[in-house]
């Protein structure tokens, strides 16, 4: 009976193998459980932070930076509102600022960490930080995730992707006020697992959805395999063709011709990865940018 | 008046406009760009694109003579309505595909007599060992199905069998495509080139067997080939001794459509062995022509078991030549939703315990 599964019971291993370190979604929060940090941040600095954190937030303020002025007079206000409720819901710093300075792609991204550290960092009353970052210039826009503690992260590059994606649309047609409040909302949502002594509390619900998503790919992993053990019961089928009854030798082919004639090529963006190196002190948190 | 000849994009079927700047025809909807040469030789390919030309010469009229016929008798199912023929003393008492009673028609006469005959190699106990190792290693199979499972008759059958012997000229045009893939610091890039490709060629089958019985569901007779027509000899009512065998009532016209489609699609798959250093080929269209096509007629010899579970039949054959046994056997679907229960609990833990160690 077991002879008959060793095929399938060999296939699922390998299947669940490629499975647990192909599938990104798996990685989620990978540097809390203890794998090791692509950032570095200097530990004193983490217990320093941790300890002077409270419910409170940045001043309102340095929330929002439109040094591009995408916002007019009356939708300001309004997006300033947003940002200090997300961050007050979150106990995050949820940031938005506008260049236009043509930053490029690195750029961006540095002058996030610049305005975190000179606005932010030690300075607020917590370092947990989203900042969404836009340049009307080279229309490049960036979403990081700062943190106390660089072992840990606030939000991950897939998290920080996803915030991307979901606003590039309103950022490309111009609805900075809608782009900038979603952006509130979103990641108000993904980084509001910091609780009021600043700890990150995301630890418990990733495990949820990684079980979720082990059930799903167990389930799915376990009727391929009760489909091959079935298919062992079906032996009836009409033949495709009748090459059992070709006569030897007499293939012959003729003519060949191989022709090209056309060509496409299709490109993908790379994740970006996170920070790297220990130049960045507290800014071990995913980060994405893109264009829109 | 010159002829203007327009043509299409091979990938989106646009029509194309010549691009003087790249000396290119170019397609305005998908930007895909293409050289003169090879759209002319495209279409060439494509205008060969005939009808596919099958030719056959009709089946031998070879007859029964009185001597042959004179001990063999028609037995008629009740239930299903299936002829078999056996000798005087055969005293069929059920019908092989439905276990039924059958009774004695009469005289057996009017068919064609068949040209060539395999006789059996494998007896009735070898056939009753072949349906026991059939039902091993079966993970699914009901264990009642396999514990109590009764044949109570294992039936030889002689069956009717159109033999197809072709040439073949045929052409056969394939999609072919190359994918490379690259990085930049940025970027993942993809590049797909598709290709033409056209093969042409001869190829010739010998006898391409097709079940002449409607009796006999043709799935199961296409599923216990191959026979090894080099074992076959000119037919000898002798053979038919002890064994049953069904009527034809499909002839040879009408089998012919199955042997052109086995054909066609053998051809497509020789001449596509030809055809490598691509990442996927795609048969496209292809034009076969048969010619010296020629039928004949044959017994073949198998052996017939059936039984009932859960008042479903089951038919089980097995080559009376080579000893391959098939048939559909039955599935325990509470087995089957407890291993997959189970299958899932297990690999979910397993996987999320893997995820602890690693992640």
């Amino acid at each position: 009976m077991f002879k008959s599964m060793k095929k399938p019971l060999l296939l699922a291993l390998t299947l669940m193998i490629i499975a647990t370190f192909s599938i990104p979604m798996f990685a989620i929060n990978a540097n809390a459980t203890g794998a090791p940090a692509t950032t570095t941040a200097p530990a004193s600095d983490a217990t320093t932070a941790t300890a002077s954190t409270t419910a409170n937030t940045t001043s309102g303020s340095l929330l929002l930076d439109d040094q591009a002025g995408l916002l007019t007079a009356e939708e300001a206000p309004k997006v300033l509102e947003a940002l200090q409720v997300a961050s007050s819901e979150s106990h995050c710093n949820i940031v938005v600022l506008t260049t236009n300075t043509g930053l490029a792609e690195g750029s961006i991204e540095s002058y996030a960490r610049s305005y975190y550290k000179n606005n932010i960092e030690n300075k607020s009353e917590t370092n947990h930080t989203v900042t969404l970052t836009v340049d009307i210039q080279s229309r490049k826009v960036n979403v990081h995730g700062f943190n106390v503690d660089g072992s840990k992260q606030t939000i991950n590059d897939n998290e920080a992707t996803e915030i991307r994606e979901d606003i590039t649309d309103d950022l490309t047609a111009g609805l900075y006020e809608d782009a900038f409040t979603k952006f509130a909302k979103e990641a108000s949502k993904i980084a509001g697992a910091i609780d009021e002594n600043g700890n990150l509390m995301k630890s418990s619900f990733p495990w949820l959805k990684r079980t979720l998503i082990s059930l799903v790919i167990g389930f799915v992993l376990a009727l391929i395999i009760c489909f091959i053990i079935k298919s062992q019961l079906t032996s009836v089928a009409m033949q495709s063709g009748a090459a059992d009854y070709i006569r030897p030798n007499s293939l012959n082919i003729t003519q060949s011709r191989d022709q090209f004639l056309y060509s496409t090529v299709t490109k993908t963006a790379k994740p970006k990865s996170s920070d790297s190196g220990g130049s960045s002190r507290g800014g071990g948190g995913g980060s994405s940018t893109g264009s829109f | 008046m010159a002829d203007v000849q327009e043509y299409k994009c091979p990938n989106c079927g646009g029509a194309l406009n010549f691009d003087s700047g790249i000396q290119k025809m170019k397609c305005p909807f998908c930007d895909c760009e293409f050289e003169m040469d090879a759209l002319k030789e495209l279409d060439a390919d494509l205008d060969k694109n005939v009808e596919d030309e099958f030719t056959w010469e009709a089946a031998g009229s070879g007859q029964w003579t009185e001597e042959e016929t004179q001990g063999m008798k028609v037995y008629v199912c009740q239930s299903c309505g299936g002829e078999i023929v056996g000798d005087e003393t055969m005293g069929a008492t059920s019908c092989p595909y439905c276990d039924n009673p059958v009774v004695v028609k009469g005289s057996f006469a009017g068919d064609l007599k068949p040209d060539f005959i395999i006789p059996f190699k494998h007896d009735r106990n070898a056939a009753k060992e072949g349906l026991n190792k059939h039902l091993l290693k079966k993970f699914f199979l009901p264990k009642v199905f396999k514990d109590q499972n009764h044949i109570d008759e294992v039936k030889g059958l002689y069956v009717p069998f159109w033999l197809f012997d072709t040439d073949v000229d045929g052409q056969v045009n394939y999609e072919a495509t190359k994918v490379r893939h690259w990085s930049d610091s940025n970027y993942d890039y993809t590049e797909t080139s598709y290709f033409n490709v056209y093969r042409a060629g001869n190829i010739a089958f010998d006898k391409i067997p097709v079940d002449g019985s409607t009796q006999m569901p043709d799935d199961l007779m296409e599923s216990v080939e191959p026979f090894d027509f080099n074992e076959a000899t000119n037919f000898q009512t002798a053979y038919m001794a002890g064994y049953l065998a069904d009527r034809y009532d499909v002839d040879d016209k009408q089998s012919i459509n199955r042997a052109n489609e086995r054909v066609k699609q053998s051809t497509e798959d020789s001449f596509k062995e030809s055809v490598v250093g691509y990442t996927t080929v795609t048969t496209k269209n292809s034009n076969i022509r048969t010619f010296n096509g020629k039928t004949s007629y044959a017994m073949y010899p198998v052996w017939i078991l059936n039984t009932t579970y859960n008042d479903e039949k089951f038919l089980f054959a097995m080559n009376g030549q080579t000893g391959k046994f098939v048939g559909n056997l039955p599935l325990d679907k509470g087995k089957f939703a407890l291993t997959l229960a189970g299958l899932t609990v297990g690999l979910t833990a397993i996987i999320t315990l893997l995820q602890f160690l690693f992640y």
